[in-house]
């Protein structure tokens, strides 16, 4: 029979037993029969002498004689109120002669006795306790004393309890508890050492685990006086329990009951007495798991911290803790590094919470670490202890974000991680200061920032991991890889100062740093690093300009002051020829403007801005070309509006040379030749040379695109860059013959892609742009082209297989005949339209 | 009498007024519910039946009516009538024997004839040496026995049995009972008895303080014993009966443990007695508890202590 099926039977022959002298008691009781009930009860609760049982077991054994005793418990109860004094029964139960029933019975009619307010409750206490000092067996003992416990658990004479006076006071209620906790505990410990070899331990221990709830019930108990306020706490119960913790020498349950304080008493009071508590955990034995300890104090006091409580300002929590930490180092040589980082990370997470300003304690923990980790000397750490200091690196991002770096231990212990690790704490660090949303407004910042994050700004020196090679399956990495490039590239957003010349050099530094990442990184990093310098360019334009508009009305202001100097002078040459001479009227006085206050022009140029841009964007040129070709563009429409002639154009000519030397790609060009018409269509400051030469030449490109329907709509899109603008305006360019011209090229064109039946839809679409000139009045689209077009569709349309696309170009044709025949109708082009023929 | 076909004759019978204490014993009864395993085997010659008898303390006088019935008619003839007060002490073993320590015979009338039934007054004032016992070999027993001698018919007899209890006074020194005693190396304990004398209903009280504990202790217990000892001489027998094995500890203790002890008694099955040291040169009662440390191989240990009982009240 197996062990397990041993106890099953045990327990089984137990409980059945039970059972029956449980059913002939109850008989008993019904009869009135006291001595006949106690000797039945005694035969029942003599099954708990058993010794064969696990705890688990005997708990269960334990319940169902607890549920008959409560029979016996209300029978004393009912005897009472009948007039028998409880005091005899109270002597009756004591002549059983075995031990462990008559203790039991002792405790059923103590409970009465008390209740019945014959003697009073501490007397009453004081005996139970005493006496159950007879039952040592440690099983035994404990269950015994649990029932104690219990029943006396609304008996108490605590403050504010009915059983408080005559009864005894709050003292008598705790020391109570006390004692009953300390014997427990110590029974609970003499459990471990019933003998036994090193076999049994785990087993024992095992069994001591299920049992240690009964001893903390008791510290439940004492935290749920009423009477213990903190300095009772602070004097007597913590000590006390404290003694016995230390006292016991065992580690379990110095660990337990340690973790039991911190979780049973207020915070109020752990904050009165944390000291004590803490010079307790120096003393506990070598093996007690300290740091979970400790960790859960600070849990619960950073928790209380950041409720409704305040750790009040004279007790200096984080010395203590420190204190503690450090004794504990101190004393035990065997702690291993791992387990050292994280008592460090835990009080610094404590500092982190309830500190939340003090970033010199966050400093003293990194620094700690780092004297630790620089001390052990060896080559590299093991992977706990560098997930140790990955976790150290990361908490106070969270809270600090980019404050971190002014702590100067932070990046120094950085060092100690690998790239890999180094790259995870970057990206917490990176996340965390997007977060935070403050703006990285200074060079120094911006440095330190990013030699922190140097894993992901550019690949290791010595590994070549990093960015993931292209051709690599491990799409993760690439996910990730892109991820962090992306966060990287959101801090450019950050990086605000207000004063342009700083934002320059910021943005020129990052440039530094983001071009060393390669070219896997800067396609992510640049370009927001262009859009920042465009829009520094504005504003270091509109500064240009205010610096010259105060200028000008300085000299306007220093003018005026020579008049008026000049008149006075006249004046007083006046004065001097003719005493009699009397001045029209006061003279002005100017006040210039105070120096300091006067706005000064930057000291960075917005031309200097964009040859800053126009650097990055060549950089990426050849490993981005599409990419660049747009940021090119941009940069154009942004040197145009700062009326840059020459830059906008050398812009322009860059993407050109991009088109032309690295767009292969149809679709890629067809989609450059929109953004470059569009481009071109915003810009309206070229020099009129410059600007022939740039709309001719995308003209050529359009025309050379392979598609032919490609062809066709460019070519179209391209007329429009031969009338820019309306002709009152002074920059207009107004070519109607070059419009015409690539109208007429485009219809060419379009008439060559009869075969797919696209064609119609390309007249139609022209027909639309012809119809864009006619109302614009371009003196060379005359009323011919149009009726022209209009009878070339009709007469294709119908020829047209029926189908999706052909409903799409008659709605659109409808749609353009129905225009024309408004306009027909309206007043003002009646006149204009009245000679097209539908 | 009767068989002559004289039809109902004289009896004799004997009536005592409530004693001065106004106690009574039951004499026969089972002691205690408990007791019915344990208690002490059934006194020889003794009647099985319950009775109620008066208790009178050593000085209490014996007081009391004969009352002799005639039938309507008829008269008697004797040759005197006289009530005897015996005090004897009975013994069972050893072909036994009996010693009257106490005999006072009263001449209640003088030899003559009856013609009517009459009473007479009786009043004993006399010295109880012994308190009455019913022990294993030794019984002491008080009774009154009034007898009509007659020439040739028989004599009438009654006897009625009495019960003589001692009420002594709190004795003045009471020491407590204080020892060390242990094996070398193994066990020490310090047990400490509130008191060396104790009533019959008292409690004893005392601990158990461990000084050494090297043996694997399963339970400790506390025994009531009672000795008697019979004869003198060479011819004493002794006859030990365990009252009680009362638990006092489940489990091992540690060093420096104390263990409360207390033992109600009362709660003691078995008739408790006074000790009594030598009565009539015949026997003595003595009473030890005594000390056992089980140990999980079942050896005991054990240290026996002698403790005097002394009776505060009747009963």
């Amino acid at each position: 029979m197996s062990a397990q099926e041993e106890q099953i039977k045990y327990l089984t022959e137990a409980t059945k037993k039970v059972k029956e002298h449980a059913f002939y008691m109850k008989r008993a009781i019904d009869a009135n029969d006291l001595d006949t009930t106690l000797s039945l009860a005694a035969d029942m609760l003599r099954e708990l002498k058993t010794s064969l049982l696990t705890p688990r077991n005997y708990y269960e054994l334990y319940m169902s004689v607890l549920d008959s005793l409560r029979h016996v418990e209300d029978f004393f109860a009912s005897l009472n109120a009948a007039g028998t004094p409880v005091v005899e029964i109270y002597e009756k139960v004591q002549h059983c002669a075995n031990v462990v029933p008559r203790l039991y019975l002792l405790i059923a009619v103590g409970g009465v006795y008390i209740k019945s307010g014959e003697a009073p409750a501490k007397d009453i206490l004081k005996d139970l306790i005493e006496m159950v000092k007879c039952v040592q067996y440690p099983t035994r003992g404990l269950f015994l004393r649990n029932y104690l416990s219990q029943t006396s658990r609304d008996k108490l004479p605590d403050t504010g309890s009915e059983y408080e006076g005559v009864g005894g006071n709050v003292k008598d209620a705790y020391e109570f508890v006390l004692q009953n906790f300390s014997e427990m505990n110590r029974l609970w410990v003499r459990l471990q050492h019933m003998g036994g070899d090193k076999s049994t331990r785990k087993k024992r221990e095992k069994e001591r685990q299920d049992l240690k709830i009964l001893v903390g019930t008791n510290l439940v108990r004492l935290s749920q006086l009423q009477g213990v306020d903190t300095d009772c706490y602070r004097d007597v119960i913590l000590p006390e329990i404290l003694k016995n913790v230390v006292e016991c020498k065992d580690t379990i349950s110095q660990g337990y009951l340690m973790d039991c304080v911190i979780q049973v008493f207020p915070d109020e009071f752990h904050l009165a007495t944390l000291e004590t508590f803490l010079t307790t955990c120096t003393k506990l034995k070598e093996k007690v798991n300290i740091r979970t300890i400790l960790q859960s104090m600070m849990n619960r006091l950073s928790l209380f911290g950041e409720g409704e409580g305040r750790i009040p300002p004279d007790l200096d929590a984080f010395r203590l803790f420190n204190d503690c930490i450090t004794k504990i180092l101190e004393e035990r040589s065997n702690l291993d590094l791992a387990e050292i980082l994280r008592l460090q990370t835990s009080l610094m997470q404590f500092a982190l919470k309830c500190y939340p300003g003090r970033l010199d304690y966050v400093n003293y923990c990194l620094g700690m670490c780092a004297s630790v980790l620089s001390a052990t000397k060896s080559e590299s750490l093991d992977e706990t202890s560098v997930a140790e200091v990955e976790e150290l690196l990361s908490i106070p991002l969270s809270s600090l974000a980019l404050q971190v770096l002014d702590l100067q231990q932070y990046s120094e212990l950085l060092t100690y991680l690998p790239y890999e690790n180094r790259r995870q704490v970057a990206t917490i660090l990176v996340r965390s200061t997007l977060f935070s949303g403050g703006s990285l407004d200074s060079v120094e910042k911006l440095e330190k920032l990013f030699k922190a994050i140097t894993p992901l700004i550019k690949d290791d020196e010595k590994e070549s991991s990093g960015a993931p090679e292209k051709d690599e399956a491990d799409e993760a990495a690439l996910a990730e890889f892109k991820e962090e490039q992306t966060l990287v590239a959101r801090l450019v957003h950050m990086m605000k100062s207000p004063d342009t010349d700083v934002q320059f050099k910021i943005l020129s530094m990052t440039r530094k740093h983001f071009g060393q990442g390669g070219v896997k990184r800067i396609g992510h990093t640049l370009p927001p690093l262009v859009f920042a310098g465009l829009k520094l360019a504005h504003k270091v334009k509109k500064r240009e300009l205010d610096a010259v508009k105060v200028q000008n009305k300085l000299k306007a202001l220093k003018e005026k002051q020579e008049k008026i100097e000049q008149e006075r002078k006249e004046r007083q040459a006046k004065k001097a020829a003719d005493p009699e001479y009397e001045p029209p009227g006061p003279l002005e006085d100017i006040v210039m403007p105070d120096e300091s206050a006067i706005p000064k022009p930057p000291a960075t140029s917005c031309r200097k801005v964009f040859q800053f841009l126009h650097e990055i964007v060549t950089a990426m040129a050849v490993s981005y070309p599409d990419l660049s070709l747009k940021l090119f563009l941009q940069s154009a429409v942004a040197a145009d509006n700062c009326k840059f002639k020459a830059i906008a154009y050398e812009f322009m000519s860059q993407a050109f040379i991009l088109y032309e030397d690295e767009l292969t790609d149809s679709k890629a060009q067809l989609r450059a030749l929109v953004l470059m018409v569009g481009t071109l269509l915003s810009c309206s400051n070229f020099e009129k040379d410059d600007y022939d030469a740039l709309i001719t030449k995308t003209t050529q490109y359009a025309a050379k695109l392979l598609k032919k329907p490609d062809q066709c709509r460019m070519v179209t899109l391209c007329s429009h860059l031969f009338f820019v603008g309306s002709a009152e305006d002074a920059n207009h360019y107004h070519d109607p013959k070059r419009v015409l011209e690539c109208l007429q090229r485009a219809l060419k064109i379009a008439d060559g892609c009869m075969a797919s039946s696209a064609h119609v839809h390309l007249f139609v679409e022209i027909l639309n742009h012809y119809l864009y000139y006619f109302e614009l009045h371009n003196p060379l689209i005359a009323d011919k082209y149009l009726t022209g077009l209009i009878a070339l569709i009709n007469e294709h349309i119908d020829s047209m297989d029926h189908g999706e696309q052909r409903t799409e170009v008659e709605g659109m044709y409808r749609n353009t005949l129905r225009h024309i025949a408004r306009k027909k109708e309206e007043e003002e082009t009646k006149e204009k339209f009245k000679s097209i023929v539908v | 009498m009767s068989i002559f076909g004289f039809g109902a004759s004289a009896s004799l019978n004997l009536t005592l007024s409530p004693p001065p204490s106004g106690e009574f014993k039951d004499i026969g009864k089972p002691n205690t519910v408990s007791s019915t395993k344990d208690g002490p085997p059934p006194l020889a010659n003794d009647s099985p039946e319950v009775r109620k008898v008066p208790i009178y303390t050593g000085t209490d006088k014996v007081e009391g009516t004969l009352s002799l019935t005639l039938p309507q008619g008829k008269k008697l003839d004797h040759l005197g009538i006289k009530v005897e007060l015996i005090g004897r002490v009975e013994m069972f073993y050893d072909r036994g024997g009996v010693h009257d320590f106490t005999s006072l015979v009263k001449e209640v009338d003088a030899p003559g004839t009856i013609y009517d039934s009459k009473e007479y007054p009786l009043s004993f004032d006399f010295e109880k040496p012994y308190e009455s016992y019913r022990g294993l070999n030794v019984r002491v027993r008080y009774f009154l026995r009034a007898t009509l001698s007659r020439n040739y018919s028989g004599n009438l007899t009654a006897e009625k049995e009495i019960c003589v209890q001692h009420i002594t006074n709190e004795p003045e020194i009471n020491n407590s009972i204080k020892m060390e005693v242990g094996i070398e190396d193994c066990l020490h304990i310090e047990f400490e008895y509130e008191r060396q004398k104790y009533g019959l209903t008292d409690v004893i009280v005392g601990k158990i303080f461990f000084l050494l504990v090297r043996i694997k202790i399963k339970h400790m217990e506390l025994a009531v014993i009672r000795r008697e000892s019979a004869g003198s001489g060479q011819n004493i027998y002794n006859e030990s009966e365990t009252l009680i094995k009362y638990e006092i500890m489940d489990g091992a203790p540690v060093r420096g443990e104390c263990i409360p002890v207390r033992l109600f008694l009362k709660g003691v099955p078995g008739e408790l007695t006074p000790t009594y040291r030598n009565v009539g040169n015949r026997f003595s009662l003595k009473y030890y508890i005594n000390l056992v440390l089980v140990d999980e191989e079942d050896r005991r240990y054990f240290k026996q202590q002698e403790v005097t009982l002394w009776r505060k009240v009747l009963g």
